[in-house]
């Protein structure tokens, strides 16, 4: 069996505390910082992450979000990113999954989508490492 | 319009005319002296020909001055030599029959020979007819000088008219008319002095001197009357004046006659004696109505005079047109969104609220004809306009007696409005097209006025709308955060609500929010961006960069430099840093890992400069000046709003941010922040350029 890790990457310390509660059947971790999410991911090697795309410095943009992603999927390229973002949706969105990020969930966040999505991603997860076994 | 060699012409033939003028004046007065003592035929004979190669050599001059005032076609050069060939065989063959007829008695015998007179006369009165023709086709700012000029040509051939009319008239030259010549040639030369003195520039105005015939027509036929009418007066003054006799006083009589026509002409000529007669002078001798240059200026004078509340730009644009046609008063009706004509302003007229639909023949008919409607004609004569299409006057203009001009305000070929005028006793009786195609005009200098005005209203209130959006946007976004959270907080509490940590963080939480809350509104209030300015170290915040950037691991990892220690900005803690560190980030994407990037801190004058240089590859000309600053632009391909953003940041704080970089070489951008003003500095460290750049 494969953890069942989250990095909750925010820089909202109220979505990080209560998305923490949210998913209490998950082991979770938070970060709310590039530096701060890419520590924590090499020192626990989460299978999913959840990642705010305005990250400080660049809050407003997206620059720090899509960094991010890059730099963990090429740690860890199996991980599965969602993207809890309010940026701009539909040109964020498509950008974010060319660049290989699971699936793109917009802010205000309903929590039960966001929760069946995880579901479905640590699924995903489990029968990638399942076939990767077999091949 | 003429090139350098084509303008010395008129004064090279003016030199030629006056030395020839000179020339024969001297003969003349040499013949005048011993002309009775010694038999000299020859000298007369070349005083004669002297005097018509004197007119050959004026008529040359007028005709090359005549020449610039038409456009320089081949067409009408070609005219023009065909001209000058005539006359130089007309006059040529008059030296020949003068010549032919010397042979044999005295001066004014053989002069009194009908032919030669006749030759004369048309001589006359065909430099009299070129100096009118010049006289109306002279720019008027060379008016005031030529005009000397063509009065003093003038009065040489009207005198000499005089002369042969008189000669003709009684079979004889009159001994004394001929000897005052010598001082009415001598009376014109300070006059031609004058013109030479004034008008540098031999030339009659602008490029493009419109000549109608019709005009032509009209000053010929002024000319040619005037010239008859003056024959019947010498006629009659000629018997008088042999009734009364004595030898000097037809001399005397002969100057003062002169002397009067000038002061006459000169009076006439006059700009002041002439607006003063405008009215009636304007009609009957001058080809326009209005002086348009005058016009232009007070029409312009009027739109851009200083606006206030009283002296709207509408009420101007009302009383430019009505100025021009002293109209007492004036409605503007504007075009508004909904295609509707309404009233926008009034200046002295009366009346209530008024609508003109869009769909209207009379608006039709201004927006398709786009020409000035005279109701009293319409009224008059509603043919003549209805012909030009459909028209129907609508009642609350009808209806209104004293309205009387509606002119059309044209963006274009865009109706935007149209003002009525209100009617003016002093030019209601001779309205003509002058002054319809001046108001048309006027009209549409005005519209581009309205227009402009318009359009910047129209971008003041869109900066307005655009900033309330960006603000309501911001707003939308963070409360749908908050609620969001809150609203997890309620779902989270129906399992976590007795776990004593969860209470804690759903309070922390909502703590959260409220401060959100709060920030929100203190933005609403300012209208503008939360901003908390502080006194900032930026060496500490340098250091505190640096420190994250090492944490994220990126290379090269930069070296700071704070050449000044203590350098305090007042600025926004979070929004100083995130700029920092968009900058940093920017010079290690463009960097090789194995290159550096140099951070310098320093103090010139009244800023803190920070400066961030690096190895890397460097920006050209081009992309720095077109794109750099674009938001979403950047060498990496990705979205690039960070250089874009820090300068706004910088300029939002009354500094600046250069950049300098070479292609392949790196690059330094530096930031000029203002000091906090409670710092005195007084180092100066010099800024390093990349040309002076030591490796290391």
């Amino acid at each position: 069996m494969h953890n069942t890790k989250i990095l909750i990457v925010d820089d909202d310390m109220g979505m990080r505390s209560q998305l923490k509660w949210s998913l209490s059947e998950y082991e979770v971790i938070t970060a709310d910082s590039r530096i701060h999410a890419l520590e924590l991911f090499n020192l626990h090697l989460p299978s999913l992450v959840t990642l705010d795309l305005g990250l400080p410095p660049d809050a407003d943009g997206t620059t720090e979000g899509f960094a991010t992603l890059d730099a963990i999927l090429k740690k860890a390229p199996h991980t599965k990113v969602v993207i809890v973002s309010g940026a701009e949706v539909t040109t964020n969105a498509e950008k974010a999954k060319s660049q290989g990020a699971y699936d793109y969930h917009p802010k205000p966040l309903e929590i039960a989508c966001l929760k069946e999505l995880i579901k479905k991603a640590f699924d995903d997860y489990q029968s990638d490492s399942d076939d990767s076994r077999h091949a | 319009m003429l090139t350098g060699r084509r303008d010395n012409l008129p004064k090279l033939v003016l030199a030629v005319a006056a030395l020839a003028s000179a020339i024969w004046s001297g003969s003349v007065t040499y013949q005048a002296a011993y002309g009775s003592t010694i038999n000299t035929s020859y000298l007369l004979e070349s005083t004669l020909l002297l005097e018509l190669f004197r007119s050959l050599a004026w008529f040359a001059f007028l005709l090359v001055m005549l020449r610039t005032a038409y456009k320089s076609t081949d067409q009408v050069n070609r005219h023009f030599k065909i001209a000058f060939a005539g006359l130089s065989v007309f006059v040529i063959g008059l030296m020949l029959l003068v010549l032919y007829r010397v042979s044999g008695g005295s001066v004014f015998q053989f002069i009194a020979g009908n032919d030669v007179l006749i030759g004369h006369l048309l001589i006359s009165i065909g430099g009299i007819l070129i100096v009118e023709q010049l006289y109306r086709n002279t720019a008027d700012e060379h008016r005031w000088a030529l005009k000397y000029l063509w009065i003093a040509i003038g009065g040489m051939f009207a005198y000499d008219f005089y002369l042969y009319s008189d000669a003709f008239l009684f079979q004889r030259i009159d001994n004394e008319l001929w000897n005052a010549r010598g001082f009415i040639h001598a009376m014109v030369v300070p006059l031609i002095a004058v013109a030479i003195k004034r008008e540098m520039q031999w030339s009659l105005g602008d490029d493009s001197i419109d000549i109608f015939l019709s005009r032509r027509m009209v000053f010929h036929t002024t000319t040619l009357l005037a010239a008859g009418a003056y024959l019947i007066f010498i006629g009659f003054g000629g018997y008088y004046v042999r009734d009364m006799g004595g030898e000097w006083g037809v001399v005397a009589q002969a100057t003062f006659l002169f002397a009067a026509v000038m002061i006459l002409a000169i009076l006439f000529f006059s700009g002041k004696i002439r607006a003063r007669l405008r009215v009636a002078i304007d009609k009957h001798f001058f080809h326009y109505k209005y002086d348009y240059r005058e016009e232009w200026l007070r029409i312009i004078r009027t739109l851009s005079s200083e606006a206030s509340s009283s002296n709207s730009l509408h009420l101007r644009a009302i009383r430019s047109l009505a100025q021009i046609i002293d109209s007492p008063g004036g409605l503007l009706m504007m075009e508004r969104d909904n295609g509707c004509f309404e009233s926008d302003e009034r200046w002295m007229y009366p009346g209530v609220n008024i609508r003109e639909a869009a769909d209207s023949t009379f608006i039709k008919f201004l927006a398709e004809q786009q020409f000035v409607i005279n109701l009293d004609e319409y009224n008059n004569d509603p043919e003549m306009y209805t012909r030009l299409g459909e028209l129907q006057i609508p009642d609350w203009l009808s209806t209104n007696k004293k309205a009387w001009l509606v002119v059309p305000l044209m963006l274009q070929d865009h109706l935007m409005g149209f003002v009525v005028l209100l009617r003016s006793p002093a030019h209601e009786s001779y309205y003509n097209w002058e002054d319809s195609d001046l108001l048309k005009t006027a009209g549409r200098q005005t519209a581009s006025h309205l227009a402009q005005y318009e359009a910047a209203q129209a971008l003041v209130s869109a900066k307005r709308f655009e900033e309330v959006n960006k603000l309501s946007a911001f707003i939308v976004h963070d409360v749908k955060n908050m609620v969001g959270q809150l609203s997890m907080v309620v779902s989270n509490a129906g399992k976590h609500k007795n776990n004593p940590m969860f209470i804690d963080d759903a309070i922390i939480t909502v703590e959260n929010s409220v401060n959100k809350m709060n920030k929100l509104l203190m933005r609403l209030r300012d209208g503008g961006e939360g901003d908390q300015f502080s006194a900032i170290c930026l060496c500490e915040l340098l250091e505190e960069s640096l420190r994250n950037c090492s944490k994220a691991g990126a290379l090269p990892i930069p070296v700071l430099n704070c050449l000044n220690q203590n350098v305090m900005v007042t600025a926004d803690k979070d929004r100083m840093s995130a700029n920092l560190a968009h900058i940093i980030q920017n010079a290690q994407d463009a960097t090789e890992d194995m290159g550096s990037i140099t951070i310098r801190l320093r103090v010139r004058g009244e800023f803190a400069i920070i400066e961030v240089e690096d190895t890397g590859v460097g920006m050209d000309e081009a992309f720095i000046h077109d794109k750099l600053f674009l938001p979403f632009e950047s060498t990496k391909g990705t979205m690039g709003i960070g250089v874009f953003q820090a300068r706004e940041y910088v300029h939002k704080l009354g500094g600046q941010l250069d950049v300098e970089s070479v292609l392949g070489k790196g690059s330094i951008f530096r930031l000029h922040i203002p000091l906090s003003a409670s710092q005195q500095v007084t180092s100066d460290p010099q800024v390093v350029h990349l040309s002076e750049r030591k490796k290391t």
